[in-house]
């Protein structure tokens, strides 16, 4: 049973003659860690936004094909700043739990949890417009964390933490996947061999599965 | 947040700052440059001091990249935004579009000539961004995580054109996370970690 | 002793709807000075800086006093105090009537200052448990929170442009026009940009999911705060009594 599955996604922007992605499809299971790589401008955080559903719901295009998916889907985008913008760390964790009118009770405990997980307890009633990127970026990660979402998908989130940070969000993604949890992130290849199920690279409009850190079988 | 800080940045050397989220390293790096004031102390940039100097003046000869490219953006275009400094300081046309033509080129971003900035990918814009630094010839450049959103292919091509301008005398600050590119460039590494700088490495 | 800013956000919102309705009622300009006196100390009661405040403002203070000036040139009343031929260009009524917009708008921005020293989250959520429907507590609380972001961003514009060498001050007048137009630019494609963004991200994270939501933040108003509140409201009533009896 696929988490997710897409099927010749092809989509197109507004006023370009190029199409930004072309035909792609691919499948993620439960319980895997798949890396998005390839070169800037190819269409990664396009794809990204397909698979969550983020286009077509939001961004207007030409987009054929479809997706499915099991559970729900948290994205965490590459700007931290257009994520975060209530007063406090607290209150961004907050928020998406709020919107799934989960009880206080619930809420509070997801946000203990997430605080404690990543490491921001220190952080919780900070304003998080004041703190750095990286940080900011955690929060993000943090606001999508709570909403314990079965298929996660980051965009470039790893790039803007520093190497302790990293390896900590590394080790929650990893116990993510082990409570069976589908993760996609977009990332540069050397950031994630370490922990990535499969690897595939996004050029020119085309996926091409790349042989597999792991040892996993190619395709 | 940074308390009694003493620091030398050598005019033809490439520094790198490094340090955990948090540690002060952009704020630095904005304090270095005179975007923002310190609050006490004395700031000398090429032997000036900064406090009579009106960004500008710091400005034409200090190339400073924001770490969200977003913030640095000012035109209807790309081609606009790597000319713009060139056309205000009344450089003449036909160099103003060498400049600008060569840069595209640099940063295989010619597709992008007449794209408007703000809707381009973080990579592009970052792109964009070094761009429009580089344009206006600055004799040192702070660049705030440069590397964030470019691949591996692309920092290759950014390796090469700093380590021209390294080979052309301009000095520069990287402030970033990437171990390897900092290894690749920087020959003096400075770790800072709660808003003070707690070594002082050459390699 | 509580301090001033703890109170509860619909206490300070009773307090300034207080003051903004008795400022738009009343058109006296004694009334209106002491008034606005007691807004600043207000002010300064809850822990905001009033030239704090008016400095922050000053550009739209600026054109506050135009405003102002001009409405006293175009609607002359009273004694002439200056005279160009036949227009009346300065009247004492019309002084007295600029003075009062002056005065309103004062109590308006002192207002948005004791709102201010509570954030925008506890803010909305004082409208929501007052029964406002969350869409439009939640607007109201965006603006709140990206007003004083705009101004950062024009400012950060600026930045930009003196980084590429550009001293603003020194170009000639046409030039001068169009960089401080493409200043303009970025705040408000970036204004529409984020706006896109955000809206991205909270649809994501499961913004109106459900035609209701819970809220963490739970507020809970303590005796000061219905003190404060009916004080508040009591004293308005008194100073209107007052106001209306005189005049």
């Amino acid at each position: 049973m696929y988490m997710l599955e897409a099927k010749s996604i092809s989509f197109r922007y507004p006023g370009q003659t190029k199409l930004i992605l072309e035909n792609i499809s691919m499948t993620l299971e439960a319980g895997q860690i798949t890396a998005l790589t390839g070169p800037s401008g190819g269409g990664k955080s396009t794809l990204a936004y397909c698979l969550s559903g983020v286009i077509p719901a939001q961004i207007k295009g030409e987009f054929s094909g479809w997706v499915t998916h099991q559970g729900r889907v948290g994205i965490v985008f590459q700007d931290a700043d257009a994520q975060v913008f209530l007063p406090t760390v607290e209150d961004e964790l907050a928020f998406g739990p709020e919107n799934l009118c989960l009880p206080r009770q619930e809420i509070a405990a997801r946000i203990n949890g997430i605080l404690e997980l990543l490491g921001m307890e220190d952080l919780r009633l900070k304003n998080p417009a004041r703190l750095s990127g990286g940080q900011k970026q955690l929060v993000a990660l943090g606001g999508v964390l709570t909403l314990a979402p079965d298929i996660l998908v980051l965009d470039e989130t790893l790039s803007q933490l520093d190497q302790i940070t990293r390896e900590r969000v590394k080790k929650v993604l990893l116990a993510l996947k082990n409570q069976g949890r589908t993760i996609i992130m977009i990332e540069h290849e050397s950031k994630i061999n370490d922990i990535a199920d499969q690897i595939w690279l996004l050029a020119e409009g085309r996926m091409q599965r790349l042989p597999s850190p792991t040892g996993g079988e190619q395709s | 947040m940074i308390d009694q800080l003493s620091l030398c940045l050598y005019k033809g050397e490439t520094t790198a700052l490094i340090g955990p989220n948090g540690a002060g390293k952009t704020t630095l790096g904005k304090l270095l440059t005179g975007i923002i004031k310190p609050a006490a102390g004395q700031l000398l940039i090429f032997g000036e001091d900064a406090r009579s100097l009106p960004l500008s003046r710091i400005g034409q000869k200090v190339g400073y990249c924001f770490q969200n490219p977003r913030q640095q953006l000012l035109a209807a275009s790309v081609e606009e935004e790597i000319a713009f400094g060139l056309v205000y300081r009344g450089v003449r046309r036909e160099t103003i579009e060498t400049t600008v033509d060569s840069l595209l080129e640099l940063f295989e971003i010619e597709h992008l000539r007449r794209a408007f900035p703000l809707n381009l990918s973080w990579g592009e814009k970052r792109r964009v961004v070094l761009a429009a630094c580089l344009a206006l010839n600055p004799q040192y450049l702070v660049l705030d995580e440069p590397t964030v959103g470019l691949d591996a292919e692309r920092i290759r091509t950014f390796n090469r054109v700093l380590a021209r301008l390294r080979e052309n005398g301009i000095g520069m600050l990287l402030i970033s996370h990437d171990q390897e590119f900092v290894r690749e460039n920087a020959g003096r590494i400075l770790p800072m970690e709660g808003g003070s700088i707690i070594d002082d490495l050459r390699i | 002793m509580t301090s001033a800013s703890e109170l509860d956000p619909r206490t300070k919102l009773t307090i300034i709807i207080c003051l903004t309705s008795a400022a738009v009622i009343i058109s006296n300009w004694a009334f209106l000075g002491g008034l606005c006196l007691v807004s600043f100390i207000l002010l300064a009661i809850f822990g905001a800086s009033p030239w704090g405040i008016i400095k922050r403002v000053r550009l739209l203070l600026y054109m506050v006093v135009v405003i102002a000036l001009m409405q006293s040139i175009f609607a002359p009343s009273g004694q002439t105090l200056l005279a160009f031929g036949s227009v009346k260009l300065v009247t004492a009524g019309g002084l007295l009537k600029g003075a009062e917009f002056l005065l309103r708008m004062l109590i308006i921005i002192a207002s948005a200052g004791i709102l201010s020293t509570s954030n925008h989250r506890e803010i909305m959520q004082g409208l929501v448990q007052w029964k406002l429907p969350y869409e439009i507590a939640f607007m109201a609380s965006m603006g709140i929170r990206f007003l004083p972001v705009f101004a950062e961003e024009f400012r950060d514009a600026v930045i930009a442009v003196q980084l590429r060498g550009v001293d603003i001050k020194q170009l000639p007048l046409r030039q001068k026009l169009e960089v401080t137009a493409s200043l303009f630019q970025p705040v408000v494609a970036g204004a529409l940009l984020r706006s896109k963004d955000i809206a991205m991200s909270i649809e994501m994270r499961g913004f109106r999911a459900y035609p209701t939501r819970s809220s963490y933040l739970v507020l809970e108003l303590k005796g000061y705060d219905y003190a404060v509140m009916i004080s508040a409201v009591n004293g308005t009533i008194i100073m209107m009594g007052g106001y209306f009896f005189i005049y």
